[in-house]
């Protein structure tokens, strides 16, 4: 019988989940990234990017960074936000 | 034969609207497409939308269902009591009470090879519910063609966004085995989704928890 099996329903929820761990971790590689000063640039002006990256992604529940099951995040809800920065 | 079904009281692949939309949702709220449950569908014929009758009657041929459904032919080849006792008016009786009727006469008549009968185009809730009786009753060989017809009519509204009516199309792509449109589908599902996927109350939600 040609049923749609538990594990297809299971892999829609995973593959959610997994984009959302990727988009999610490279945001919080980018604060990581301004907080130790990896990124080429100087102490002000990485401060300041990181409040201002801080300030836009904190009233969108980007951060701190949220965690499975992830309720109320799309892929392309956090990728669209974030492309408007 | 005769299939004796009984409308059952719920509301079909009901859409849990609980659901949050938050500003980093999808963007555009999704209650356009939410149908009321229970509301007249443009496809629903007079037999089954005035104050449904308890029951509707179908009489059959049980040598059409168990060439096309497996289901049957299971059923009537075992000894399931219920199909097997002949009545007086040398019938026997099937009593089924899920799913839609109207979307089980169209699946008759399909099986019962009454083409001039079947629709050439349905409404995807419509499309939906012959899903359920296909994928229940076992009989995709017999019904592909059609489905291949509904489907083909109505791609262009496949949804672009997480909603109910791409769940049904999930479902419906599956049953009628159209991959790309099940890849395209799930993939929007993937992609859009703001929370665990739901199946509604469609069959594979009792698939899954019974197999």
């Amino acid at each position: 019988m040609t049923a749609f099996t538990k594990w297809q329903s299971e892999s829609i929820d995973k593959q959610r989940l997994e984009l959302l761990e990727r988009l999610t971790a490279s945001i919080q590689g980018v604060v990581d990234g301004l907080c130790v000063g990896e990124l080429k640039c100087t102490f002000e002006c990485n401060s300041m990017l990181l409040g201002a990256l801080v300030k836009q992604i904190q009233p969108l529940g980007l951060w701190p960074r949220p965690s499975e099951p992830y309720t109320n995040f799309s892929f392309v809800g956090i990728a669209r936000a974030v492309r408007s920065f | 034969m005769i299939i004796i079904h009984r409308a059952p009281r719920e509301s079909f692949a009901p859409w849990d609207c609980a659901e949050g939309l938050s500003d980093i949702g999808d963007g555009e709220p999704d209650t356009k497409t939410i149908e009321t449950p229970g509301a007249p569908l443009d496809d629903s014929t007079p037999l089954i939308s005035q104050s449904p009758p308890p029951e509707l009657q179908f009489k059959v041929s049980s040598k059409h269902l168990t060439l096309a459904s497996l289901r049957f032919k299971k059923m009537l080849a075992g000894d399931y009591k219920e199909a097997n006792l002949v009545y007086p008016d040398s019938c026997r009786r099937v009593t089924i009470d899920a799913f839609d009727s109207e979307a089980l006469k169209i699946l008759l008549n399909i099986i019962h090879g009454k083409n001039s009968k079947v629709p050439g185009s349905l409404s995807l809730e419509m499309v939906a519910k012959v899903s359920e009786w296909v994928d229940d009753l076992d009989c995709y060989e017999q019904v592909g063609v059609f489905g291949d017809i509904w489907i083909r009519r109505l791609e262009n509204s496949l949804p672009k966004e997480y909603n109910r009516d791409l769940i049904l199309w999930i479902f419906i792509s599956f049953v009628f085995r159209q991959s790309s449109l099940f890849k395209s589908a799930t993939r929007t599902a993937i992609l859009h989704s703001t929370g665990p996927f739901q199946m509604l109350d469609l069959p594979i939600r009792s698939i899954i928890a019974g197999e």
